[in-house]
């Protein structure tokens, strides 16, 4: 409760918080907003047509809110398709990899994690030499490398992202179970001959999961970034799925606009994508930023 | 022989005082920049359009075309040749004298061992069954080692191409057309190699036995991976992977000495970078994607479309809109790609796409004549020609492209009809379709958005009539994409219903396109299996063989427009797309032509001079506009008139419309390279311009003149 | 001290084995189907389809088990032998020689004035504590932290090229290439440019490498910079309230001498940890920013094969960064506890 309050009195940490409901608001409103031309495959993004020059936004179109996407409302990107649809649906993308990317991280770490702090000996020493493993790589590139074994597509960047994020949550909870470990009412479960996993499950992770879970909200901005980077390399979906960091990889053949007309011709192709990405990651960094502030000051984010 | 071609410009007006010229930058350099790099230089193994650019002016072969023509062959290193009368044994007389640029002489022994190399060398998935095929009848080295042995497969290698004296003798398997024959060894993987040299990098000791060592390397086993050394007017400086090619003039080159010192083939992937280059002057012919033509408007000062395809002297008119660019493009070439929608006549029982009607497995879909028809009714041309290709790609009249014997420009073609749609899908299947609906999923390969919105397309086409038959199961069709090796893997697997793809000839002849796509045993029919029904297979297959037995034009064509009417009839296919391709290039590039098989700039063609430093009589400053006598003349305006050589030209004013430019004489003899442009103001009109070429040889003459 | 490094040096082939065999069995999750693609430039050259797609799975020996193929990779890794890249049309090994100057040359100058202008704003961040220079600064570096790359530098590239022409992409003009890569004319010392060129006295072909040098290094450096300001921030902060600054104020020092002499030694040991780190991320950074910018350096070759399925390249790479990290941490392991005596290395 306390926390809440302190969020919402910070004027940067209550931006954020707006940004995000802002998109939480958007992925829901989806459908309204942007009604799907094929409702079994909302994600595919609309084309008006099959040219490959970009298309300059209508706004006569947000008279009405919303706004038809079939009126081009933020203009067309390379191939026609629709950029107002794109982000759109877009959101719920970002969504779907923020929360599904570290929400599976945390649960590996977290088994992970309280297997190796719980148990300690060989096991832990096994399992931390593994964790060490996974983070001598630069994260970016050990995810662009499994991707690339994986083969493109969304759930394989997901996928890649996952199997290089863990090991940071696992350290986490590993030392702070350490500290649990041999709290008094720990020993008096086990004296009690309580089985280990009602030990581990009621006694241990309901104390230690919390900064684990701070850091872990910390990190779903970062990894929307690092999401959509992969996405932007071509390693993502099949053109046309309704995913940001693609829709920016559309700008990149018009970024000179036309020679000797107007350089910044087609702006609207990275503007608007662009600007989508940049909040929601923004939004997820001023949270997360504020949470760190109020929950641990000591707390140092898991990755540089 | 002095026959000559009137031009009719329309109206000519002269006008004068046109002072733009630009000073050339780089005026001993050629800069070429494309998207990808040469995968390899060996020309046994490179089989792609980067490599084969630099193999081309590097190495010679024994004949070559004659400039645009892909139908006419000049001797190179072969001093001359001669054909037997059956047609199966052909005798090159090899020139000497020639040195290769390491300093070896060119000898009949280094031409049959560059044969007899390529041959053995057969990596999978190059060229090597080119020459296999016409030469040993074979698709591969390794299936005739397997029938053979290895030591007999390579004496009968050795006994196909010999050396006889001063000459080298090649006898064909069986009958092969000779044009075709010729393309083939005017192709850069025949090109002639320096046997010693070749030996000494580590390459085939020419012996029978070991061949196998030398046989399918991986590119970098391949010796001459990146090293090179032909007899070409070019030699390779320096190799900056995966940036840079330079190519440097060969000082003591045996034939004429090329202008130009130096040609620069540079990738750059960005488009935004290359147009910059373009413009800046820092390349002199540039890849545009054809997304982005738009992008390039603002540079092109002349757009010249009508090349001619095997025509030997036509002038190219045009029209252009920006008198100050600085850019040329070439638009409509022949290009020898064509896209095609495959219908799966029967599925592979092992496939996991096999489409539904009314809910249960139909593997046999598509064995349906009104369903193939549908589908065939189902692609817009007119918007899809329009939006995907911007309208510089043409709907193919059946199997035979453009430019090729047998094309048919008469044969009746589909085109969206919705009525004709319903009409069929009514019919298909006894009604069943109508009534119960399918579920099919058409593919495309990853990347390939041209395929793909083909396939949206019929997707759009034919989902749209549900709202026709409310009430019953709909039909529903999902565009799938597989990345190329798998869609390759399953589409040749005969695992897909319908898909999207392509085809490109090596050597142009209808028999290589015939056979392929309707012949049982070609490689794309076996497909679709079309031999499910038996009866039109039996057809395509008399047919398709009758056509390679003739020798008489005439009546080849007239065979391969009976194959092509019979897969229209039968909706055989969906004949997509037959793309054309355009060529950007600064203005100041003189001497370019397009040959359709060859594979990219031609370095020994060409030079770069300014506007006003070959020009004809008083610093030649003519230029002529095309305007309608009652019409107010715009601006500036200009004609040109330029000779891209080999030949002289006579260029004849004719004033008959009753105007006179004063300062434009009558007549002009044009030298190759050379050319007559004015620009300003409006003054004068004429009505006709002649051209007559002098030397008798064959010239290429670009006009254009521009408001 | 010894020990510990041997240790951590001990690591490295643990971590090439261990990884490299993580990606190899993810790879198990791709056919030979998919993965012959890497070995064929373009499907139109297979007229024959499946014979020679077979034919090319058996040649690259794509159809054995996993573990045949793995054995086969890591031999050559242990004999030097990275495998052919076919992306970059050479052997791993030497790609990665080839390309890694003008990585190293972009890093150099995105480091240098990372660390200068990011130490320099954080300090006076820290030392102006919420006052204007602080709240922008803030705000500057949490929006840099959330502007992706790809973004910044599409936006960047779109204003001063395409608007104003400045700064072009790539790495060198076309006239300057042709002059660098004759050795007639120019002497490659170091593979750098904007080094080389000084060497070799070519004030021309300097001010057109860094004319191209100009906008990836500060795309690579905005997004780091923002991380590095506010730990300098921070550290900062911490130090001014610790009690031997708050007694040289008390001493009555200049509130400068007491910044500079006390504070700022303390605070920034560990930026020089977070600043050894980040020079060390700039080189994964170094993927995006040579993407757009047409930069060819390592991270623009390793995008390029990633794409291409190249995997001898993916994975060469990849443990090169992993040998790169662990021997950058060490490093800067050893430098802290040569900075900080209270660390003790074990």
């Amino acid at each position: 409760m306390k926390t809440a309050k302190r969020l919402v009195s910070n004027p940067l940490s209550l931006m954020g918080l707006v940004l995000v409901l802002l998109f939480v608001a958007i992925g829901a409103a989806a459908p309204w907003l942007a009604p799907p031309w094929q409702p079994a495959e909302p994600y595919r993004i609309p084309r008006h047509g099959f040219r490959a020059e970009p298309r300059p936004p209508n706004w006569g179109a947000w008279r009405t809110f919303p706004p038809e996407w079939r009126q081009r409302p933020l203009g067309t990107s390379e191939g026609q398709y629709d950029i107002y649809y794109g982000i759109v649906w877009g959101t719920r993308t970002a969504f779907r990899a923020g929360l599904v990317i570290t929400g599976f991280a945390v649960v590996i770490g977290l088994f992970i994690g309280s297997l190796a702090g719980y148990f300690g000996g060989w096991l832990d020493e096994g399992l931390m030499r593994v964790t060490e493993i996974f983070m001598a790589f630069p994260f970016l590139i050990a995810a662009i490398a499994l991707t690339a074994a994986l083969g493109r597509g969304i759930t394989n960047i997901m996928v890649a992202l996952i199997a290089f994020s863990w090991p940071g949550y696992a350290r986490l909870i590993r030392g702070d179970i350490l500290a649990l470990r041999e709290r008094d009412y720990v020993l008096a479960a086990r004296a009690l001959g309580a089985p280990h996993w009602r030990i581990i499950f009621r006694h241990i992770l309901p104390n230690a999961i919390f900064p684990t879970l701070v850091v872990a909200s910390m990190d779903i901005g970062s990894m929307v970034l690092s999401f959509s980077a992969l996405s932007f390399l071509g390693l993502g979906a099949e053109v046309g799925y309704a995913d940001w960091g693609q829709m920016i990889s559309f700008a990149r053949e018009w970024m000179l606009g036309t020679v000797g007309g107007n350089p910044l011709q087609y702006w609207y192709v990275v503007v608007f994508p662009g600007a989508a990405i940049l909040f929601f990651v923004l939004g997820w960094n001023l949270i997360g930023d504020a949470f760190r502030d109020i929950v641990d000051p000591r707390l140092r984010r898991v990755r540089g | 022989m002095g026959w000559s071609r009137i031009v009719s410009v329309g109206l000519l007006a002269l006008v004068l005082g046109f002072g733009a010229s630009s000073q050339v930058k780089n005026p001993g350099q050629l800069i070429v920049v494309g998207t990808a790099d040469a995968i390899s230089l060996d020309p046994a193994w490179h089989y792609d359009i980067p490599s084969a650019q630099i193999i081309f002016n590097v190495y010679e072969t024994l004949v070559f075309y004659e400039r645009q023509r892909v139908d006419k062959f000049m001797p190179v290193l072969a001093e001359s040749w001669e054909v037997s009368s059956d047609g199966r044994v052909y005798t090159f007389t090899i020139r000497t004298g020639i040195k290769f640029h390491a300093g070896g002489d060119l000898t009949p022994e280094d031409v049959a061992y560059s044969f007899h190399r390529a041959m053995i060398q057969d990596r999978t998935g190059g060229p090597g069954k080119l020459i296999l095929e016409p030469l040993l009848g074979v698709k591969s080295m390794k299936a005739l080692a397997e029938a053979e042995g290895d030591v007999k497969a390579c004496e009968r290698v050795k006994a196909a191409v010999r050396v006889d004296g001063n000459k080298v003798v090649m006898t064909l398997a069986g009958p092969f057309p000779a044009e075709p024959f010729l393309q083939i060894l005017s192709g850069t993987w025949c090109a002639i190699v320096d046997k010693e040299w070749v030996i000494a990098q580590g390459g085939w000791d020419h012996d029978s036995a070991t061949w196998r060592k030398w046989h399918d390397p991986k590119v970098e086993a391949s010796e001459l991976f990146d090293k090179m050394n032909g007899t070409g007017p070019f030699m390779l400086k320096y190799w900056k992977k995966g940036d840079e090619i330079v190519l440097e003039r060969n000082e003591n080159y045996w034939g004429e000495k090329p202008k130009l010192q130096m040609g620069v083939f540079k990738v750059v992937t960005e488009w935004g970078t290359r147009l910059l280059m373009l413009k800046e002057g820092d390349a002199d012919f540039i890849a545009v994607p054809r997304a982005n033509i738009s992008a390039v408007e603002p540079l092109v000062g002349a757009e010249i479309s009508g090349y001619p395809i095997n025509k030997p002297f036509q002038p190219i008119v045009r029209l252009a809109k920006n008198p100050e660019g600085t850019v040329r493009v070439f638009k409509d070439l022949a290009g020898s790609s064509m896209d095609v929608g495959f219908m799966n006549f029967e599925l592979a029982a092992d496939s996991p796409f096999v489409p539904t009607l009314g809910g249960q497995p139909k593997p046999d879909l598509f064995s349906d004549l009104n369903l193939r028809k549908a589908f065939s009714y189902a692609i817009n041309w007119a918007v899809y020609l329009e939006d995907v290709y911007l309208g510089e790609a043409v709907q193919p009249r059946g199997v035979i492209p453009q430019g090729v014997l047998g094309h048919n420009p008469n044969q009746p073609v589909y085109g969206y009809n919705k009525a004709k749609i319903i009409e069929h899908l009514k019919l298909a299947w006894g009604g069943e379709v109508w009534e119960k609906g399918f579920n099919l999923q058409v593919f495309y390969n990853t990347g390939n958005l041209m395929r793909k919105a083909a396939c949206e397309m019929l997707e759009m086409y034919i989902e749209e009539l549900n709202k026709e038959r409310p009430g019953k199961p709909p039909f529903v069709i999902d565009v799938k994409d597989l990345a190329w090796a798998t869609f390759l893997g399953h589409a040749v697997a005969g695992r897909l219903p319908l898909w999207f793809s392509g085809w490109m000839a090596d050597y142009i002849d209808p028999h290589n396109w015939a056979h392929p796509f309707l012949h049982s045993a070609g490689s794309l029919a076996v497909r679709i299996n079309i031999t499910k029904d038996k009866a039109l297979s039996a057809q395509f297959d008399a047919l398709v063989s009758k056509g390679i037995g003739l020798l008489d034009p005439k009546a080849r064509e007239e065979v391969y427009f009976q194959i092509q009417a019979l897969s229209y009839e039968y909706a055989t296919h969906i004949w997509l797309v037959h793309a054309t391709a355009r060529s950007y290039q600064r203005m100041w590039v003189r001497g370019w032509y397009h040959n359709q098989l060859e594979p990219g700039a031609n370095l020994a063609a060409l030079w770069k001079a300014s506007l006003d430093s070959v020009t004809l009589g008083a610093r030649g400053s003519l230029v002529i506009y095309g305007a309608d006598a009652d019409k107010q003349p715009a601006k500036h305006l200009w004609f040109w008139i330029e000779n891209a050589g080999p030949g002289r030209v006579k260029v004849t004013f004719d004033w008959a419309g009753g105007y006179e430019a004063k300062d434009l004489a009558r007549e002009y003899i044009l030298e190759p390279g050379a050319f007559i442009t004015k620009g300003g103001p409006h003054t004068w009109r004429a009505s006709k311009v002649t051209v007559e070429e002098l030397d008798g040889k064959r010239n290429t003459v670009v006009m254009y003149n521009f408001p | 001290m010894f020990a510990y490094i041997v240790r951590r040096l001990a690591l490295i082939p643990i971590l090439l084995v261990g990884v490299s065999a993580f990606i190899f069995g993810m790879l198990q999750l791709l056919s030979p189907w998919e993965r012959v693609a890497a070995y064929v430039s373009d499907p139109a050259a297979l007229r024959e389809g499946r014979d020679e797609l077979e034919l090319l799975i058996k040649k690259y020996g794509l159809d054995q088990p996993i573990h045949v193929q793995y054995l086969e990779w890591i031999k050559g890794v242990f004999q030097g032998n990275l495998g052919w890249s076919e992306a970059a049309r050479m052997p791993t090994l030497q790609a990665i020689a080839y390309y890694l100057p003008a990585s190293l040359e972009l890093t150099l100058w995105a480091a240098v004035p990372l660390l200068v202008i990011g130490i320099w704003l954080g300090v006076m961040s820290a030392v102006h504590h919420n006052r204007w220079i602080d709240h922008v600064t803030r705000f500057i570096s949490i929006t840099g932290w959330s502007f992706p790359t790809f973004v910044f530098g599409l936006v960047v590239l779109m204003i001063f090229y395409g608007a104003l022409g400045w700064f072009p992409p790539g790495r060198l003009s076309t006239w300057a290439s042709l002059v660098v890569n004759d050795p007639g004319q120019f002497r490659a010392v170091t593979g750098m440019y904007s080094v080389d060129a000084l060497l070799n006295g070519r004030l021309d072909i300097w001010a057109d490498a860094v004319r191209h040098l100009v906008l990836p290094a500060i795309t690579l450096a905005y997004l780091s910079w923002a991380l590095l300001v506010r730990v300098t921030r921070s550290s900062m902060l911490e130090t001014l309230r610790q009690e031997y600054v708050q007694t040289a104020r008390a001493k009555g020092l200049s509130e400068n001498k007491v910044i500079h002499r006390h504070a700022k030694r303390n605070a920034l040991i560990p930026v020089a940890t977070i600043g050894g780190m980040m020079v060390i991320g700039l080189l994964n950074g170094v993927v995006i920013t040579e993407t757009i910018f047409n930069y060819k350096g390592l991270g623009y070759w390793f995008a390029y094969a990633a794409r291409q399925l190249d995997i001898p390249a993916v994975l060469g790479f990849t443990m090169f960064n992993g040998v790169l990290m662990v021997v950058g941490n060490l490093v800067v392991d050893i430098l802290y506890a040569v900075i900080d005596p209270r660390v003790r290395l074990e």
